[in-house]
């Protein structure tokens, strides 16, 4: 039997264990967790959707109701400029969709990813997995959201007799860099959140802020040009909505002087948050 | 000491140095707080945030050992095994687990109440990195297992506790995993699944998974694995064969409940002895006497209750006797024609009532005996003995 008093306080420094960092092991790990995701996004769906009496429904008849209150209220009481650039005669209705769409998937993949660690406290704190699976999963549950949210988009292009314009591949990089805006973020915030509570809900109001300060309902000639450089760097979408307006809508390119540094702003944020994530994450099961 | 850290087998489990802290504050959601927490560690002044749940814990673990975690509440046994699982990272030493691990930590393990028990199946499943595919070859002998053919398509929180732990322990122990972690979940079941999950464990053993079991179920530990693991305090006070670990964990039990005599009741027992009757030790199959000195302030119509246990309150049988006793010192003995008990040491616990059920004597050990006679007849492997009972038969067969 051992004499608990040869034990000392605490362990000697050069014992202390320190996580390694691997990133190429995390994406090996992440891609052997593909079944896992991929069953998680499937719980997800199926209990938001299938118990509802309107099912999927819901997914297309909520953006689409919200277009409609957006774009009646902005147009006829605030005023806005709803004429494209000239020659383009884009109804307005598909402009505020084109910001919409994008919106409400970073707002609401946002927002779950945030959840996704204490909403999955129990599955997380008794078996071994990846816990950047939560989040992200939270992530592609919004996108499969998005794409539902997109049939009514497309049903208002019949309506409208409107063709979407050539210049429609530049929605792949301004995709991609939004992704890497949601993910950054949504890592950092998922295990922020649980060691600060109080971040789910700054999250709402950060977002409905943002509603405004991104160019969803008002094209980006409202804003003042000396305003557009920095407020690009502190929110992306900035560039990022009025790119998918000029590619889907306008026949044009990104305004890429906006979109580069609003790029870096990605770019980092993914990394940053990504640090951030691996960093927290060590503690998660401790304090949750 | 310094382990070699070469790499493991499948199933094979080492920690070596272990220790987990948490904090004890909390006022830690404030981010003020926080902030003045960084400061003091960096400072290296933070040491009074945290309490030490495990201190210098190393051990190394075979493939296909079945192992029991013993300790009283608090000791570090769920701690050490959500190291194992992975879930929380050791704050020093190094720990190193090779193989799939199934795990049931707790009855919500790896179960979401919003789906069904079909759902659940394969979510666990992938969870534990296992193919669909994979998974629904072993589906029907889940259900089946688990006894939950109706259910099974029905959500779990339509389920009962009992049905979510089968659930539980079935997926857990069917989908094949190296090593497999029980704490103490099984105390759900009734007894006879109790039996079925025993004995899953021993085939899931004998397979050559490596199994973790932590319970208080003392027997359960010794029906089930042949190594036992004691922690106390955080400090892993003893690691080897089942019996031995068990018999000095049941012996330090029984001198932490000793502490109880200072509680004195109505009466006092003054001197206990247990004998076989002429001052020697009393032997299995033959007469003992517990003799007891009793000192009480007045008279009494008592009831005696008698137990000889291994240590833990819970004994292994009980006397009874109603008597009176007067005041002073008076002399209660207790002659058993046969003692079925096997070599080893047990105590006598006593209590006394009045005749209008008044406690005159909580329960508490009294004295101990060491018994000589033969060892312990084996159970087969699996099967709890709820008590070690020495009764000697004659056999034929013909």
């Amino acid at each position: 039997m051992l004499d608990p008093a040869t034990i000392p306080d605490r362990p000697p420094p050069e014992l202390l264990w320190h996580r390694k960092f691997s990133l190429i092991r995390d994406i090996k790990e992440f891609w052997r967790d593909r079944e896992l995701i991929r069953s998680l996004g499937e719980r997800d769906i199926r209990t938001r959707y299938v118990q509802s009496y309107l099912g999927l429904a819901w997914a297309i008849l909520t953006p689409l109701l919200t277009v409609f209150v957006f774009g009646y209220f902005f147009k006829k009481i605030g005023k806005v400029d709803t004429k494209g650039p000239p020659g383009y005669n884009a109804p307005y209705y598909l402009q505020i969709y084109c910001g919409l769409l994008p919106w409400q998937f970073f707002s609401s993949a946002i927002g779950s990813a945030a959840g996704a660690l204490i909403s999955n406290n129990s599955l997380l704190n008794k078996m071994k997995c990846g816990r950047e699976i939560f989040p992200i999963e939270q992530i592609g549950t919004s996108l499969f959201d998005m794409v539902l949210a997109g049939i009514p988009f497309g049903l208002l292009f019949v309506r409208y007799q409107y063709m979407p314009t050539s210049t429609i591949y530049w929605v792949i990089p301004l995709f991609a860099l939004q992704m890497a805006l949601t993910i950054g973020l949504g890592l950092a915030l998922s295990t922020l959140s649980v060691y600060f509570r109080d971040i789910r809900q700054v999250i709402g109001g950060i977002m409905t802020v943002g509603l405004f300060i991104s160019p969803v309902a008002y094209p980006l000639s409202s804003i003042p040009p000396s305003y557009r450089l920095p407020l690009s760097i502190v929110n992306p979408f900035v560039p990022l909505i009025d790119g998918y307006r000029r590619a889907i809508l306008f026949h044009q390119k990104p305004d890429l002087h906006l979109l580069g540094p609003a790029a870096v702003t990605c770019v980092v944020v993914m990394i940053v948050g990504y640090v951030v994530f691996r960093r927290t994450e060590i503690g998660i099961a401790d304090v949750a | 000491m310094s382990l070699d850290l070469g790499a493991l087998p499948e199933g094979a489990i080492r920690g070596d140095r272990l220790w987990k802290r948490f904090r004890d504050d909390d006022r830690r959601w404030k981010i003020g707080h926080q902030v003045k927490a960084k400061v003091d560690q960096w400072r290296h002044q933070d040491e009074s945030y945290w309490r030490y749940v495990l201190r210098d814990v190393s051990f190394e673990i075979a493939p296909g050992e079945s192992v029991g975690l013993v300790g009283p509440n608090g000791s570090g046994k769920s701690t050490l095994l959500k190291l194992l699982t992975g879930t929380m990272y050791p704050y020093a030493g190094t720990l190193a687990v090779e193989g799939r691990i199934g795990a049931l930590i707790n009855l919500s393990a790896g179960i979401v109440s919003d789906l069904t028990g079909k759902d659940n199946i394969f979510l666990y499943g992938s969870l534990l990195g296992l193919k669909r595919a994979e998974v629904a070859k072993k589906y029907d002998q889940i259900v089946e297992f688990a006894d939950l053919q109706e259910a099974v398509d029905r959500q779990i929180k339509f389920y009962s506790s009992g049905m979510q732990m089968r659930l539980g322990f079935s997926v857990a122990c069917h989908l094949d995993p190296a090593i497999l972690l029980i704490d103490e979940v099984l105390a759900v079941g009734d007894a006879t699944f109790q039996q079925r999950c025993l004995n899953r464990m021993q085939q899931v053993v004998e397979s050559g998974t490596t199994l973790v079991l932590v319970s208080h179920d003392l027997a359960a530990v010794e029906g089930t694995c042949n190594r036992c693991l004691w922690l106390n305090d955080g400090v892993l006070l003893a690691d080897g064969p089942i019996r031995d670990v068990l018999g000095i964990y049941r012996q330090w039990i029984e001198e932490v409940s000793e502490q109880l005599q200072g509680v004195k009741g109505e009466i006092e027992i003054l001197k206990a002895t247990a004998t076989d009757g002429d001052r020697g030790s009393p032997r299995s199959d033959e007469p003992m006497e517990v003799r007891l000195v009793v000192q009480s302030d007045r008279a009494y119509h008592t009831t005696f209750f008698l137990g000889v246990s291994e240590g833990p309150a819970t004994p292994i049988f009980v006397l009874r006797y109603n008597g009176h006793l007067e005041e002073g010192e008076n002399e209660v003995v207790c002659m058993m024609r046969h003692l079925p008990l096997p070599r080893g040491r047990f105590y006598v616990w006593v209590y006394a009532k009045d005749n209008r059920n008044k406690q005159l004597l909580p329960w508490h050990p009294a004295c101990f005996f060491d018994v000589i006679g033969n060892r312990l007849q084996r159970a087969p492997r699996g099967i709890i003995r709820l008590s070690s009972v020495q009764v000697t038969g004659d056999w034929t067969i013909s």
